[in-house]
């Protein structure tokens, strides 16, 4: 059944008035610039925040006059906040000994966890000596101890370095995969929203101005920010190495050349994006050093005052922003041909570590 | 803030050696705390008057504490005692001059107006259960009101009633008069209606009190030894004696 | 290597510290050091020693018992008048520790406010007892604790607690297991700093507890009472409180500092 939540919540002046339906198993992402609101969405469902109005239910079962504690839900918070003066094992622990869990059971349990989300870490460890990305583990660890059914993941990945949020990210995706109950995902990057979340509600100024998946966001984006954030190209495939340090990136619809920060083996997964202003267009071959240059059809093109977005059926397909001027000016039309370019080290690239913690699928949740 | 910092510290070294300033106006007078009412209220006062321009600075505590404020600080030029014992301290060092008996003193048992614990004689201080407020040891009350419980046979029976060393009689009076404490023992002149309190008194006969003689003298050292005699031959005159008189004390014998 | 501290830094902490320690050394150096057994015992020293342990450890226990609760509602609650119950919370240390004594005695002394209810009632007196002298040493310590503790919640993030909640934590598990712990060095500050206090109180407890060995005649009463008959056994009282105090904080000094 999932969560259902109609509600309106105010913090001083601020109101936020949203509408939120998340089905078992699914996870919904919401996304917003800050002060769109996010953290006060994710209070309400926590219930830290009293709701002005509305209701939050769970499985059927209304929790919005639940104190924080006697809600069915498990917390990843934005800043792991695992209690510092307690090992990880005892953090896991935790949600578990107070809900009089017997110790013994629990701290079984907890390193049961640990063990699965985050095996590097030593159980006796505290806090202060593990890095970031383990901290967030422990921490994802620590909210699904409690057999929650609703899973909130509050921008999990932004106190984690570069390096090690590709493994980070795929924990959460096999998480989110198995997780039986309910997931709302908060995030800052479009890129994480995109892969990971099956619905995506775009947060701004208190209201969701669209949800839909990915695609259909993409497809029809209802403002300008929901056009900027996921009008980025998206490229999904395997690389393999060049000579020169660069690499190609195949994906099923084409083929980019991408410039790697280190050292891949042939055949690594990896997403990668690359934003509509960084594709140049030209009428003729462009000479240079782009790397990267594709010759196709206009398929359409979306005028948004002084901007333009240009959709190309290149090979991998793109989409280029430029001003309106220019679509005048190189008399450019749907239906016409065109070059685009840009360079490889435009390329976003986010390499999948191919040895992350993979939890067997259907033991995590419900 | 350099300069801030060299100043303060000049300032504080200056102001800090203790100046003995202008000496010729000012007598100290180290007096014992029983005769605090008399010397402050009328004593100092009349003295002042017949000697313009001079001021009476005193300095009330018990006599032993006294003692040894003079001793090593030496800044008195009057002490007056409430036992013969502390004045022969002070005469062997630093010393003295014009030493003199000026009064005498009683004790007397006091209670709180209520009197909780039913005292009527001395014996009764060694009655089971009674709290009983006394100086200590070594201040002069206190080694009075032991010795007058050992001549009334009780020592060891009071002793053990004892809920309190008080360091002066002072204290013992403010602790009977707040209603803490059932008895205690000060002096007479503790209890006189110059005193103003609330406590009830009990006599203690004649055979079994003590009488506590006070010296008075100039200390040898005084930076005002001249009117430091003045005022011992003050107290010892006609005018000293009736206020003291007044005060609840007796006449030197 | 030039030295960073200029000159006038060293000039004024070389007075604080010769000031500090000249009183220590003086006692040191006019011990009559060959008659030490019979100035202690004349002296009552292990009486003494024995109630300032007692009464000290005890008035640190009661000062963190009522302390800490007091502190969480001056920081955490938002009942009125928070400030005005600071200020009188915080008011034993600016006292004269007589003028707290006297109070006390109007307060809970037989005569008292209360304690003439606690005496004709239940026959409770509390003056001249060693509970009195723990209840005056407590009045004097527990702002210690208080202050300590106040600023150590002030300084923890509120988001733990919250944590704590959306993980299932009532409010009082959540205060046992997340709170106190992130508290330690701000508590054990605090403990210090009231046994410290407590070990030399003096005004408040000879004024509301009186002064009798081996009830209510704790380490500096002795001292006090000893100084002029027994100068010898009071200087030798004198170094055993030094000791006790020395010991314990330099055991502590870590926690002392490392409190934020």
């Amino acid at each position: 059944m999932g969560l259902h939540a109609d509600l309106v919540a105010r913090r001083g002046s601020f109101e936020v008035d949203v509408a939120l339906d998340v089905d078992d198993g699914e996870t919904l992402a919401l996304l917003g610039p800050n002060g769109a609101g996010k953290s006060t969405v994710v209070d309400a469902l926590i219930g830290t925040l009293e709701l002005a109005e509305g209701v939050i239910a769970i499985d059927g079962e209304r929790v919005d006059a639940l104190p924080p504690e006697q809600r069915p839900i498990g917390v990843c918070f934005q800043d792991d906040l695992l209690f510092p003066r307690l090992s990880a094992l005892e953090n896991v622990a935790f949600p578990l000994r107070a809900r009089k869990v017997p110790k013994a059971e629990a701290r079984r349990r907890a390193g049961e966890l640990l063990q699965r989300l985050a095996s590097t870490v030593d159980p006796s460890a505290r806090p202060s000596s593990m890095s970031g990305g383990e901290r967030q583990r422990v921490a994802l660890a620590r909210a699904l101890a409690p057999d929650p059914r609703l899973l909130v993941l509050d921008e999990p990945f932004s106190n984690v370095d570069v390096s090690a949020r590709p493994g980070l990210r795929a924990l959460v995706r096999e998480v989110t995969h198995t997780f039986g109950g309910a997931t709302v995902l908060i995030v800052h990057d479009p890129l994480d929203a995109l892969t990971l979340a099956d619905r995506v509600a775009l947060l701004d100024a208190g209201r969701i101005t669209q949800t839909g998946t990915p695609d259909e966001i993409r497809a029809a984006p209802s403002s300008h920010y929901a056009a900027d954030l996921v009008g980025v190209n998206l490229f999904v495939g395997a690389l393999e190495p060049l000579e020169d340090g660069a690499a190609t990136l195949r994906t099923s619809d084409g083929e980019i050349t991408v410039s790697p920060e280190v050292a891949i083996a042939s055949g690594t997964r990896s997403i990668a994006s690359l934003k509509p202003i960084d594709v140049s267009l030209h009428a003729r071959e462009p000479e240079g050093s782009a790397r990267n240059v594709f010759r196709g059809r206009i398929v359409e093109i979306a005028d948004d005052g002084d901007r333009a977005r240009v959709r190309l059926a290149t090979r991998p397909p793109l989409t280029a922003e430029v001003t309106s001027g220019s679509v005048t000016r190189m008399g450019l039309g749907t239906g016409g041909e065109v070059w685009a370019s840009f360079k490889a080290v435009e390329v976003s690239l986010q390499i999948d570590a191919a040895d992350t913690a993979q939890p067997p699928a259907g033991t995590l949740g419900r | 803030m350099h300069r801030v910092v060299w100043l303060a510290t000049a300032l504080v070294l200056l102001t800090g050696c203790g100046g003995t300033g202008d000496d010729t106006s000012e007598l100290t007078v180290f007096a014992a705390s029983s005769l605090s009412a008399a010397f402050t209220h009328e004593i100092g006062p009349a003295f002042e008057a017949e000697h313009e321009g001079t001021t009476v600075v005193f300095n009330f505590a018990a006599s032993d504490a006294l003692a040894g404020q003079i001793q090593s600080e030496g800044t008195a030029d009057v002490f007056a005692s409430a036992s013969g014992t502390w004045m022969d301290a002070v005469q062997d060092d630093p010393g003295v001059s014009d030493r003199q008996d000026f009064v005498q003193n009683r004790l007397v048992i006091i209670t709180p107006p209520e009197n909780p614990a039913g005292i009527g004689s001395i014996e009764d201080l060694a009655n089971e259960g009674v709290q009983l407020v006394l100086a200590a040891e070594g201040v002069p009350v206190g080694d009075y009101s032991r010795e007058a419980l050992a001549n009334a046979g009780i020592a060891k029976e009071a002793e053990a009633n004892i809920v309190t060393n008080e360091e002066d009689n002072a204290s013992v009076v403010a602790k009977i008069a707040s209603g803490e404490g059932d008895t205690g023992i000060v002096y007479e002149s503790d209890i006189s209606a110059a005193a103003d309190n609330e406590v009830v008194a009990v006599e203690i006969p004649d055979h079994v009190n003590v009488i506590a003689t006070y010296p008075i003298a100039v200390v040898t050292g005084a930076p005002n030894a001249d009117l430091a005699s003045e005022f011992v031959a003050f107290v010892t005159g006609p005018d000293g004696q009736a206020t003291l008189e007044e005060y609840g004390f007796m006449p030197a014998t | 290597m030039r030295s960073r501290t200029p000159l006038p830094l060293w000039i004024l902490a070389g007075f604080g510290a010769v000031f500090v320690s000249l009183p220590l050394v003086a006692l040191l150096m006019r011990a009559p050091w060959d008659d030490i057994a019979g100035s202690l015992s004349g002296a009552g020293a292990s009486e003494a020693l024995r109630l300032s342990v007692v009464v000290s450890l005890t008035a640190t226990a009661l000062s963190l018992l009522l302390g800490v609760p007091l502190a969480w509602i001056l920081a955490r609650s938002r009942i009125p008048g928070r400030s005005v119950l600071r200020a009188i919370v915080v008011l034993p240390i600016v006292l004269p520790p007589v003028v707290g004594g006297i109070g006390l005695l109007f307060a809970l002394g037989r005569g008292g406010v209360v304690g003439q209810w606690l005496y004709s009632m239940l026959g409770l007196q509390l003056t001249f007892t060693t509970w009195g002298a723990i209840l005056a040493t407590t009045f004097v310590s527990m702002p210690l604790v208080v202050l300590a503790t106040e600023a150590g919640l002030r300084s923890i993030d509120r988001r733990y607690e919250q944590a704590a909640s959306a993980l299932g934590a009532s409010p009082r598990y959540s205060i046992r297991r997340v709170v106190l712990p992130m508290l330690g060095p701000q508590l054990a500050a605090g403990a210090v700093l009231a046994w410290a206090r407590a070990l030399g109180e003096f005004g408040a407890t000879i004024t509301f507890a009186g002064n009798l060995a081996g009830r209510t005649q704790t380490l500096p009463l002795a001292v006090y009472e000893t100084r002029l008959t027994d100068p010898g056994g009071a200087i030798f009282l004198s170094l055993i409180l030094v000791v006790l105090s020395i010991a314990v904080l330099v055991a502590m000094r870590d926690r002392i500092t490392r409190a934020r």
